[in-house]
């Protein structure tokens, strides 16, 4: 379905000619159709961008991106226009990726109205009601702004609009972090009915471990636009090779305080590295435990440990 | 409260679980206009500021037709009656002195009726006799200023009386053209040049503006460089520089002012929109497909328009105030069109002795920059997405 | 023991546009030397807005209604605006969630935490502060804290400008400290470095901290006592360990289960609260929760529960535990039948 190959992107720093931002480092992933990819990281670790560059909002600076087979890293905007029928994008803040002067039809019914799908006004209400019904809102909503609704049914509304095309890969960038914890698990249950329903393709991101393994079939581990480790949810969560997949794992709060006291901590000393200039060779090594001479001098190949389990660490050659 | 509801068994029966209840919105369904609205009606100085305007308007517009003057009705005979006149009264009648001796019969309640005839002079005594109906006027101007003798004692001052005008209610210019008349259509001028100018300005200013953070790149780099040249020309000059160079009249004052003051509109909107091309829902209008053309006038502009809103009212004082100073240094509208800055222009040469000439129209154009000053602080507070919640 | 601070029916509203919205609701709790209390809350539960009261630190269109706030007995509604300045700081200390909208970005931060210091002790020399602050720095683990020491807020990351925050926020050795979610905009690592950090600085100083969050997560691995806010009213408080392992009610439970955990091998549906935050504009009838909870009982849309107290830590707003609810003898599993297969389509 998706397909990303030493995917680079990189942003020139104002003011400061020739230094760049590496905000994404040569990615390769493949998404197979139905199944949900999880990229996780912290702040500034590039998981937004390489979103934004696989949808083109950002062009790649480098490499390529395959949608169904198709090259669509060089598409120009209009090549990219049925294109974007396919691969739609949920956004993380619900409170400012809904346009505050349009009423919610109108929102819904913008991705109809740029692809020229509706012929008559009432073939558009009707697609536009059906979606609204789908994410549990009624008709009576349709005419109100995005404002007057809670987080959660803002965040519903975002979905409505991202799926009336029917699209078949969506990109969730971060879709339940800006929500409270209770609506949380509305979002993400109707995430993966739609995926059932509809047989939909997820590229989710986030900065929680603990939500993604509810959604994701495979888990990708991003550290400083580079992916450190990829591979079956599961097998993150008990089998975690990287270092820093492992300190992610153990500063996650547990809320059981029986288990969290019993927890074995494995911690990371440190703050992120600027990623004007990444640490040379492995760019975890400044805040690895485990980091030896050869880590500062060469950067890790990113390979497969075991069967479907990529890891980009010299501690697993 | 407790104590007071005598708990029964149904009390205990499950609650009827309404789904549709769970999304209601409590909250009343008011629109964005809605809620300006509403802050913008507490706010007691913007009130004041729309009731000025909403007058102003009035008097401008309404105002000419219930006058019985045209702003070219000359009656030269009465040229520089203030609104308020020092009356001498002989022998029961009124006349008033005006400053360059000539002497208008009134009625008790301020009517002007005529302006009486010089029957001699006597260039010795400095006196002039004035003949009214059957009766003589004796002017003496040894004195500055001069003075209306009373009838019975020729030593003595008349009394005096100082009586409202009310033929024309706040006195007549150098030709004799009522005040309040040229008032009203000096505001309708200045009025409408403002408005215009300020619609053309905002027009362009919001499209250029648009099309430069948009664009973005090279595009916007070039395009905020020429608003730089053209704002580093002081706008005065070059403002007078156009009037110069088109013919006087009201389409080129138009012209003049709206080429120029758009320079600040476009680097509002610029500014605004840079901001909000790269907030969420412009992203997802450009994921979902939506054209440049819906992305900035669906999109864009609409959540821009609070900020150009505020800017546009602010730029009608500042257009009224160009307009006046224009007309006051001779190049605005042509006479015998007033404009308020025509009328305070006209105004100088008699400044001396008819201040209110000078006077009335500057009133004027305080009012109208201090109501659309107000509205425009208004506006500010009422559209700033900060004082909500 | 007595308690250091006092919440006593407290009630704060706001007067806005669309006419009063009355945030807090009668909240009532305590606080005891050397505790960290948690406080946890979803967005609109009126959690920051009670810890705002407690040192008046409240938006101008802010109006405590009712109630009272006692630091060792004296009632700190009472102090004039320099008595509260006095307080605020030396004895009482806040952490805010933005740690960057909080510090000066034009003032180098050794002398923003230097100037808390000068503040609530004139007497001080320069060099005495400089050292104190020296100090500080260490103590929250800044590295190389004289180079710092002249740095300004813009060349430190999120984490470092939080652990200044609480590094100002300690300067003067507070006896509480009034943390608002300052864990939330930071990533999980960092965060996971704050928390304990704050635990050892709490064993260190024994200051009693009241600690804001959403996040039970948090709450588990840092505190001692919870309190579980929603709607402006307290739902349940309890000691750590109950809470967590016997919640009682639903509101809590509901939580519990929407949470996702990374320790336990839960592959299945999470369980949703079903619906959205309360509208705080006007008066609920009945019990906030109810439009949402799946144990709801026709009572508890009319008439607002009762607190109750299961024993002396544990206390529990909810009709489900009352005495009149163990005379009509209702039983869970009945509950459960009449609720079973509602409530999960949202």
């Amino acid at each position: 379905m998706l397909e990303v190959k030493e995917l680079t992107k990189h942003f020139p720093v104002k003011g400061k000619r020739g230094r760049v931002v590496h905000a994404v480092d040569g990615i390769n992933f493949k998404l197979r159709k139905g199944e949900t990819l999880g990229l996780v990281g912290e702040s500034g670790c590039g998981k937004s961008t390489l979103a934004r560059t696989i949808i083109r909002i950002y062009e790649p600076t480098s490499g390529q991106v395959f949608l169904k087979g198709q090259d669509i890293s060089g598409l120009s905007v209009r090549e990219l226009k049925p294109i974007r029928k396919l691969m739609q994008m949920i956004f993380q803040d619900p409170y400012s990726s809904l346009n505050a002067r349009m009423t919610i039809r109108d929102i819904i019914a913008e991705p109809l109205r740029a692809h020229k799908i509706c012929h008559t006004k009432a073939e558009e209400n009707e697609l536009v009601f059906e979606m609204l019904d789908m994410v549990g809102l009624g008709t009576e909503h349709a005419l109100r702004y995005a404002h007057e609704f809670s987080g959660g049914q803002r965040q519903r509304i975002g979905i409505a609009r991202a799926l009336i095309l029917r699209p078949e890969l969506v990109i969730c960038d971060e879709p339940i972090s800006a929500l409270d914890v209770s609506i949380q698990a509305q979002i993400v249950n109707l995430l993966k009915k739609f995926q059932e329903d509809l047989n939909l393709t997820y590229l989710f991101i986030a900065h929680d471990l603990s939500m993604v393994r509810y959604v994701s079939d495979k888990v990708g581990v991003m550290y400083l636009g580079h992916l450190v480790e990829l591979c079956e949810a599961e097998e993150i969560y008990n089998n975690p090779l990287h270092p820093y997949t492992k300190g992610l794992l153990g500063s996650v709060p547990i809320p059981s305080p029986r288990l969290a006291r019993q927890k074995k901590k494995s911690e990371i000393e440190g703050d992120i590295p600027s990623p004007i200039s990444p640490p040379s060779g492995c760019r975890f090594h400044t805040r690895c435990k485990y980091a030896t001479e050869r880590c500062k001098a060469e950067a890790p190949k990113w390979q497969e440990v075991t069967t479907n389990h990529f890891v980009a660490c010299h501690l697993h050659d | 409260m407790i104590e007071d509801y005598k708990i029964t068994a149904a009390d205990w029966e499950p609650l009827d679980f309404d789904t549709e209840d769970a999304e209601k919105i409590v909250a009343k369904n008011r629109t964005f206009l809605g809620d300006v609205v509403f802050r913008f009606s507490r706010k007691t100085s913007a009130l004041i500021g729309i009731a000025l305007i909403v007058l102003l308007c009035i008097f401008a517009f309404v105002g000419p037709y219930f006058s019985p003057y045209s702003f070219d009705t000359q009656s030269l005979e009465f040229a520089n009656l203030p609104p308020r006149m020092k009356a001498a009264e002989v022998n029961g009648n009124y006349y008033y002195l005006s400053p360059n001796l000539k002497v208008i019969a009134l009625s008790d309640d301020g009517v002007v009726k005529s302006t009486l005839t010089k029957q001699s002079e006597d260039g010795i005594n400095k006196r002039m006799v004035f003949v009214d109906e059957d009766q003589e006027i004796t002017v003496d101007y040894q004195t500055i200023p001069a003075v209306i003798l009373s009838a019975e004692n020729e030593s003595q001052i008349a009394r005096t009386k100082n009586i409202w005008n009310s033929k024309y209610l706040l006195g007549t210019d150098g030709l004799g053209r009522d005040m309040l008349t040229r008032l009203m259509f000096g505001t309708r001028i200045s009025m409408i040049v403002a408005f215009i100018a300020t619609f053309v300005n905002m027009t362009i200013g919001m499209i250029y503006g648009g099309i430069s953070a948009y664009a973005g790149g090279m595009t916007d780099i070039i395009m905020m460089r020429i608003v730089d040249i053209i704002s580093t020309i002081p706008l005065t000059l070059y403002v007078i520089l156009i009037m110069v160079l088109m013919e006087d009249g009201f389409l080129s004052i138009i012209v003049a002012l709206s080429s120029v003051y758009w320079v600040s509109m476009a680097r509002v909107v610029r500014g605004q929109i840079t901001v909000l091309k790269n907030s969420e829902f412009v992203l997802a209008a450009r994921t979902i497909g939506s054209n440049s053309t819906t992305i900035l006038f669906r999109h864009l502009l609409p959540n821009a328009m609070g900020p150009i809103l505020v800017t546009a009212t602010m730029l009608v004082p500042s257009a009224i105030f160009m307009e006046a100073f224009l007309g006051f240094i001779g190049l605005g509208i042509s006479p015998p069109m007033a404009s308020l800055g025509t009328m305070a222009n006209d105004a100088l040469q008699g400044l001396r002795t008819a201040p209110y000439q000078l006077f009335l129209p500057a009133a004027v154009i305080c009012l109208i920059m201090f109501a659309f000053n107000f509205v425009g602080d208004g506006l500010r507070d009422a559209l700033d997405p900060k004082m909500k919640k | 023991m007595e308690p250091i601070l006092q919440v006593k029916n407290l009630r704060t509203s706001f007067m806005t546009a669309n006419g009063e919205v009355q945030a807090v609701r009668g909240v009532d709790f305590d606080l005891y030397p050397g505790e960290i209390v948690g406080v946890v809350g979803e967005s609109g539960s009126g959690k920051s807005v009670m810890s705002m009261s407690i040192l008046n630190l409240l938006a101008d269109n802010a109006v405590i209604k009712d109630g009272d706030i006692l630091y060792w007995g004296n009632s700190l509604l009472n102090f004039s605006k320099k008595e509260i300045r006095k307080i605020r700081g030396k004895e009482i200390a806040m952490v805010f969630q933005d740690p960057m909208s909080s510090l000066n970005p034009l003032m180098s931060i050794g002398k923003q935490i230097g100037e808390m210091i000068a503040v609530h002790n004139p007497e001080l020399s320069k060099l005495e502060i400089k050292v104190q602050v020296l100090d500080l720095l260490k103590k929250v683990r800044i590295p190389e804290p004289e180079k710092r020491f002249n740095q300004l807020p813009n060349e430190f990351s999120g984490g470092m400008r939080q652990r200044v925050m609480i590094a100002i926020a300690l300067a003067c050795a507070p006896s509480v400290l009034i943390a608002d979610e300052p864990t939330t905009a930071l990533d999980v690592t960092i965060q996971d470095q704050i928390l304990k950090l704050l635990r050892s600085l709490q064993e260190e100083m024994q200051m009693s901290i009241l600690f804001i969050t959403h996040d039970l997560g948090v709450v588990a691995e840092t505190c001692t006592r919870v309190i579980v806010m929603y709607g402006g009213m307290i739902m349940e408080e309890a000691a750590i360990d109950d809470l967590f392992e016997q919640p009682i009610h639903p509101y809590t439970k509901g939580l519990m289960k929407s949470m996702p955990s990374i320790n336990q091998d839960r592959k299945g549906e999470l369980e949703p609260i079903p619906g959205s935050p309360p509208d705080m504009l006007g008066d609920f009838a009945g019990c906030p929760f109810a439009p949402r909870c799946k144990e709801a009982r026709r009572i508890c849309g009319k008439l607002l529960p009762p607190e109750v107290y299961l024993d002396p830590t544990h206390r529990v707003r909810c009709w489900l535990v009352t005495e009149q609810a163990k005379q009509i003898k209702i039983s869970q599993d009945e509950v459960l039948t009449n609720n079973a297969g509602r409530g999960n389509n949202a």
